[in-house]
């Protein structure tokens, strides 16, 4: 017996240095020298933070980038994108980043600026890559003029809307460089009070938060709240961005739409069930209501509204890809990453119709794709924005957006839901400028 | 009314006050069980219908084979097990034979070393975070399970604690008549004590169990490739940037967090014991 209670013993320490020793590092980051050597094999590793299902299509294209590249193998890390951050910040200390990984736009600009990251500018003004994107994307991937990462997939947010409940109020369908004060009378007449229920005209699910405000008041020709996307050095609450305040506060107390806290989970579906006239979002959500909206259920979507006669101004929000600065083959990743912003978002984007690629020509199956769903007006709002020469930050993404964006997260719910006053927004506009000049001059 | 009647009475009130107040929390516990479920079985997008449906119109039991074979669920389960019972292992060993020290063993420091014990847990792990990691970086372990692993050999203050405490309360006499038949502390420990103290150890079972099964931040930074994920990482990959299918996502998660509750209700006699133990002995 005790014999046997010995062996049982032996045998699950084995199996479990077995096991153990069988889950050995066989991945890591590797990328060999492949350039002018087509025998040697190098393994490019890359991480998302996509879905499986995205992932597949993603590897799958990928198949070209191998066979355009023999002895070249493309090796996917997956990642939640929950504490994505976390993870890359981890893999940037030790050094263990993979070749290429998905990153934000602010992510860059830290990484960069520490100098964590490959910098691509004599590569990228070599080949003339700027010239692949949208006016002005690609100068924000920079930091004092060199450039860390390259911008992937763009997110615009404009209006989606019922055409149901606009038809029952009589009312035309939006078209794109509508005004503010044009969506907030709409709002009002789609705010309705049936049965005990109060229907809002304007469900805002991206939020009226300052920097939206802010399209507002850089269309009407005025200052906006960050006057540029990076290298941030004040901000101002100009005549106009105030006027905006004050509308947007107005229509919440008046109940045509809803007040800054509101936020549920199922606010897609409610739109979708024909109980939300307007929904506030990003172009994303099309991707959701193409697929699970019910045939009878005729929406469309418009920009992101500005001023009365006012200029094409837009949010820019903009993830893409970087490398960190220790990579072994640059031309072969560069290849790499001019493949994901071309060939691999032409071929994905058509079956995950989620966001504009960044790379202007790169977009049209995405675009052919939305055509296809009868959704031309949901390309013709993406492009009024994506194509606006005014571009405005969607948060802070310099190195001091914890502290500043403290002061909106404290100050903001109040003054746009229209229960502060102007010297509430010149109070936070000072403490923001506080935040920022502190960090300036610390660095 | 007598004295009897009226104290029936009042206990009787008693009784439904807390029963009525038991059932509105156990409610609050039970409400997204069962909103869990309901969602696992409908389409994606009826599930966020209003009015809510508690009872779905159409049975989606596909749900849950296509929500399983999406995150690759069985590779991953088996990597999940394999971890939770390396550490589960891990942390009844080491804690069993620190705790042992602690409590009968007599020698310099041992107040010292209790307290730095206890006073430990109070440290974030968040804190060691990064030097950890390239810790393991430096050792070359990255994308294997060792990091998962090896820690909970190491010990755990809070289990330690548990069995420091367990052990106060079970009387010397064992061990002394171990001694006299000249058993030593090794024997003592796997012969006499473990066997008593198997409500502590049953505790520690179940609460590394659930730590290690629901874990999320190491296996997100120490596993690199996609195979070795932990079932945690697989159900997160759900939730991205873009679209989600709740009804999958539900269904996933619904599996995922079985094991745990057979391991809870089959061994929630012993857990109560052992918890119980941390307030039959003071910090003596």
């Amino acid at each position: 017996m005790k014999k046997i209670r010995i062996l049982a013993a032996l045998c699950a320490i084995a199996m479990s240095a077995a096991a153990l020793a069988g889950c050995g590092d066989s991945n890591g980051t590797s990328s060999g020298n492949n350039t002018g050597d087509s025998t040697k094999e190098t393994t490019i590793s890359f991480m998302t933070w996509e879905s499986e299902t995205m992932n597949q299509l993603i590897l799958e294209s990928f198949k070209k980038f191998e066979e355009s590249h023999p002895g070249v193998t493309v090796e996917l890390t997956p990642s939640p994108l929950t504490d994505y951050g976390t993870k890359i910040k981890s893999m940037i200390s030790s050094k263990t980043a993979p070749d290429v990984f998905m990153v934000g736009n602010d992510w860059v600009i830290q990484y960069g600026s520490s100098g964590n990251l490959y910098d691509w500018t004599e590569k990228a003004a070599e080949d003339g890559i700027e010239e692949l994107y949208y006016p002005g994307v690609v100068e924000n991937w920079k930091v004092d003029g060199k450039l860390y990462g390259f911008p992937g997939l763009l997110n615009t947010y404009g209006v989606f809307y019922s055409k149901a409940a606009f038809d029952e109020a009589g009312l035309e369908y939006p078209k794109d460089g509508w005004s503010l004060e044009q969506c907030l009378e709409y709002a009002e007449k789609l705010t309705k009070d049936e049965g005990g229920n109060h229907t809002y005209g304007l469900y805002a699910n991206a939020k009226f938060d300052p920097f939206f405000v802010s399209v507002y008041a850089a269309s009407a020709g005025d200052e906006p709240f960050a006057s540029t996307i990076t290298n941030v050095q004040s901000v101002t609450a100009s005549d106009s961005f105030k006027k905006a305040v004050q509308m947007i506060g107005e229509a919440v107390q008046n109940g045509y739409m809803t007040d800054n806290e509101w936020n549920v989970t199922n606010a897609s579906t409610m739109f979708m069930e024909g109980q939300c006239p307007m929904f506030t979002a990003g172009q994303w959500f099309a991707d959701e209501f193409i697929r699970n909206a019910p045939e009878d259920f005729e929406w469309g979507f418009v920009s992101w509204p500005i001023a009365e006669g006012g200029i094409q101004t837009s949010i820019y929000d903009c993830t893409g890809w970087a490398s960190s600065k220790d990579i072994e083959d640059p031309d072969l990743i560069y290849d790499m990453i001019k493949f994901i912003h071309t060939e691999m978002y032409s071929e994905v984007l058509p079956q995950t119709p989620v966001a504009p690629p960044a790379a202007t020509d790169y977009g049209q199956a995405y675009y052919d794709k939305l055509v296809e769903e009868g959704h031309q007006d949901l390309v013709d709002g993406m492009t009024y924005m994506l194509e606006a020469e005014t571009k405005l930050p969607i948060r802070f993404l310099d190195p001091f957006a914890s502290d500043a964006t403290a002061f909106i997260t404290d100050g903001w719910g109040p003054i746009i839901n229209g229960t502060k006053t102007d010297a509430d927004i010149d109070a936070m506009v000072e403490n923001i400028n506080k935040a920022i000049s502190n960090y300036w001059e610390s660095h | 009314m007598s004295v009897l009647q009226s104290k029936k009475r009042r206990t009787f009130i008693g009784n439904l006050i807390r029963g009525i107040i038991l059932w509105i929390l156990s409610l609050a516990m039970i409400l997204p069980l069962l909103w869990m479920i309901t969602a696992a079985l409908k389409s994606n997008s009826s599930i966020m219908s209003i009015p809510p449906e508690w009872i779905p119109k159409e049975f989606h039991w596909e749900n849950f084979p296509e929500g399983l074979a999406a995150v690759s669920f069985w590779p991953r389960f088996v990597n999940t097990v394999f971890i939770s019972a390396m550490c589960v292992i891990g942390q009844v060993l080491s804690c069993s034979v620190v705790g042992y020290g602690l409590a009968r063993i007599r020698f310099a420091g041992r107040k010292f070393w209790f307290y730095l014990f206890v006073g430990s847990m109070m440290l974030p792990s968040m804190v060691g975070l990064i030097p950890v990691y390239r810790l393991w970086t430096a050792l070359n372990a990255l994308n294997t399970y060792w990091p998962l692993i090896l820690p909970a050999f190491l010990g755990s203050p809070f289990y330690t604690f548990l069995i420091r405490q367990f052990l106060m309360g079970v009387p010397r006499s064992f061990d002394e008549a171990a001694k006299i038949d000249g058993a030593g502390h090794v024997r003592i420990l796997f012969q006499i004590i473990m066997p008593i103290i198997k409500p502590a150890i049953i505790t520690i079972v179940i609460m590394q169990f659930q730590a290690s099964w629901n874990e999320y931040l190491s296996p997100l930074i120490y596993l690199i490739d996609g195979e070795k994920w932990t079932l945690s990482l697989a159900v997160a990959s759900y939730s991205t940037l873009y679209a989600v299918e709740w009804n999958k996502f539900m269904a996933t998660d619904l599996v995922y967090m079985l094991p745990t509750l057979i391991l809870f209700f089959v061994a929630q006699k012993y857990f109560m014991q052992g918890l119980g133990s941390l307030t039959t002995a003071g910090l003596k």
